[in-house]
């Protein structure tokens, strides 16, 4: 479980302050904000990438910064927005990398760690693309690849900055159905993503924070509301609820 | 895990490397048949004298050459890989943060000091490794934590250029009978006046360096995905670098120090095996070994047979360096993208 109390982020300044709020296990928990308003900033915090103002950062009721590095990566699991290395790895290598907090210093990968990474590529449904280039593949095949190298690292809180957003709808919906397949199964999951509908459609529950840096979190159907979703992005948002009880947000014209 | 295709080309660079080590002493200016030089190992073996005086030929001049080539080669090479893949960048050098820029200036001010051969080496060695450890040192005051790998490379430019400035000023001021000449073709590269304790000079910073980047192997291919993202998996991104610094660094300096500056192959070389074997550090860094001690082998043997005079190593690599990595180019993004 992932507790953050009165934590304030930032570089210097603090640009979020306060913040409360909790990620337990099988609990999907979406972050939504505008660009720029501290979504990255928050979970490079939560990563240790950045050092935390003042508060506090617990998982499984520990300060993060005592673990070590490894115990970290065993505990929090990272997906970044995909991007492009500049060296070609097959498939297969880079979710094998999601081990290494597993083995020792000098080690190499053993059997056992290929056939957990090849496991969770067929748990994912990506299992033709293990001998591919990782730099030849698309980008929801690579977001897919990420997703399974953060699984390896059977840590029980996974962090996801945004992996749907440079991806076609199909896609997206791919992504985040998988997402919420892991949650039900008894992950933790905080997810940053630009698309309220699909906050609508698949969180349990929501931090939204909003242009002035005020923030709220809680279930979703309380917090994604027309006022909420337009105080976020400042514009009029609607949310409407369709015949068969589905949300979906649109904007006021 | 290794393809048939991968295993082929391990057993075919082994090859070329084995044979390259066994034939490249035959060649040279003295001519040795094959019956002469089977004699010779024989009487060296059974440590029996040899009357036809090829065993000192061989034992004194050309494996020591054969050697310090094939050392050098493997050392730039593995240096060359490893950087690239920590600086998550494939157009890096072994000399990327001043090792070759220093060992350079230190060996020509030891020129103008008038110091031995080995205070050369020395001197050159340990001006390698203060370069680097100057970068290192001013990246470190620069760091915010963001960026380390930019910051860093951007101070091993700042030291190399001051390198390079005060080499030019020793050049300026050295007499241009005597010593001008010698640092400039020092600065050329050269294999030609190493003997066996040059290579016992050499032997221990190349093998500690291998040793050192093979640990590593699999940190350090993780780390190719970026700082961030090797610590959140699991990644000493910090120890790593540090020790993968000072293990390319002692290589290049050590390689530097004893041949003159070598360009191209630690950039190259790299290339070339992950175009082979892919980019996995736990076949590229194999392969590049393999790679480097076979073409710097090759190319030094080529220098000292079959022009008229000898051409500095230098002055060949760069000469097939260079259109070979045109031709890299060309062909496509195949080891990087």
């Amino acid at each position: 479980m992932l507790e953050i109390r009165q934590l304030a982020i930032g570089y210097d300044e603090p640009i979020i302050k306060d913040l409360s709020l909790e990620v337990k296990a099988s609990e999907f928990v979406c972050v939504i904000g505008a660009n720029g308003i501290g979504k990255t900033t928050l979970f490079k915090t939560l990563l240790r990438i950045l050092p935390k103002l003042s508060g506090q950062v617990l998982l499984d009721g520990t300060e993060i910064e005592d673990f070590s590095t490894k115990e970290f990566a065993k505990k929090v699991a990272y997906v970044p927005q995909a991007h492009v290395p500049p060296f070609p790895f097959e498939v297969i290598d880079v979710v094998i990398m999601g081990r290494t907090a597993a083995l020792g210093t000098f080690a190499v990968p053993s059997k056992q760690d290929v056939l957990i990474a090849e496991n969770l590529l067929e748990l994912l449904g990506i299992e033709k693309l293990k001998n591919k280039k990782y730099t030849e593949i698309s980008g929801g095949e690579r977001q897919m690849t990420l997703i399974a190298r953060a699984l390896a690292q059977e840590a029980g809180t996974v962090i996801l900055d945004e992996p749907a957003s440079s991806l076609d709808l199909g896609n997206q919906w791919k992504i985040f159905t998988q997402i919420r397949k892991l949650a039900t199964k008894g992950l933790g999951i905080l997810m940053s993503t630009h698309n309220p509908n699909h906050v609508l459609s698949f969180a349990d529950k929501t931090l939204a924070i909003f242009e002035d840096s005020t923030w709220m979190f809680g279930e979703t159907n309380d917090v994604l509301t027309s006022e909420n979703l337009s105080r976020i992005y400042g514009l009029p948002m609607r949310i409407c609820t369709l015949d068969d009880g589905e949300k979906v947000c649109v904007l006021k014209k | 895990m290794k393809k048939p295709r991968e295993k082929l080309y391990f057993s075919l660079a082994l090859l070329s490397l084995l044979s390259a080590l066994f034939f490249l002493p035959l060649a040279g200016k003295i001519p040795v048949s094959f019956s002469q030089y089977f004699n010779a190992l024989r009487a060296w073996v059974l440590s029996k004298p040899d009357p036809s005086g090829i065993l000192d030929i061989l034992i004194e001049i050309r494996f020591p050459r054969v050697v310090a080539s094939i050392l050098a080669g493997m050392a730039l090479a593995a240096a060359g890989t490893a950087y690239q893949a920590i600086f998550c960048n494939p157009m890096v050098s072994p000399d990327l943060l001043g090792a070759s820029a220093g060992a350079a200036f230190g060996a020509a001010l030891a020129i103008v000091m008038s110091l031995s051969i080995t205070g050369l080496q020395l001197m050159s060695f340990l001006f390698g490794l203060l370069a680097v450890a100057l970068a290192y040192f001013i990246a470190s005051r620069a760091d915010r934590g963001q960026k380390t790998a930019l910051i860093l490379i951007l101070s091993g430019m700042v030291v190399s250029s001051i390198a390079n400035a005060a080499m030019s000023l020793i050049k300026y001021t050295a007499d241009t009978n005597t010593q001008l000449p010698e640092i400039t073709f020092w600065l050329m590269g050269n294999i030609a006046p190493v003997n066996k304790s040059d290579i016992g000079f050499m032997l221990p910073p190349v093998l500690l360096g291998i040793i050192v980047v093979f640990l590593f192997r699999w940190q350090i291919n993780v780390m190719s995905f970026g700082e961030e993202e090797a610590a959140t998996l699991g990644v000493n991104t910090k120890l790593v670098r540090i020790l993968v610094i000072s293990a390319a660094t002692l290589m290049t300096s050590a390689t530097v120090s004893v041949c003159g500056q070598i360009g191209w192959l630690g950039l190259i070389v790299p290339h070339l095996s992950r175009m082979l074997v892919g980019a996995d550090i736990r076949k590229t860094l194999p392969m590049s070994l393999l790679l480097g001690g076979t073409f710097l082998a090759l190319t030094d043997t080529f220098s000292r047979t079959v022009p008229e005079a000898e051409i500095p190593i230098g002055i060949l690599t760069a000469f097939a360096g260079a259109p070979f990595f045109i031709f890299l180019l060309l062909k496509g993004k195949k080891g990087w993208n």
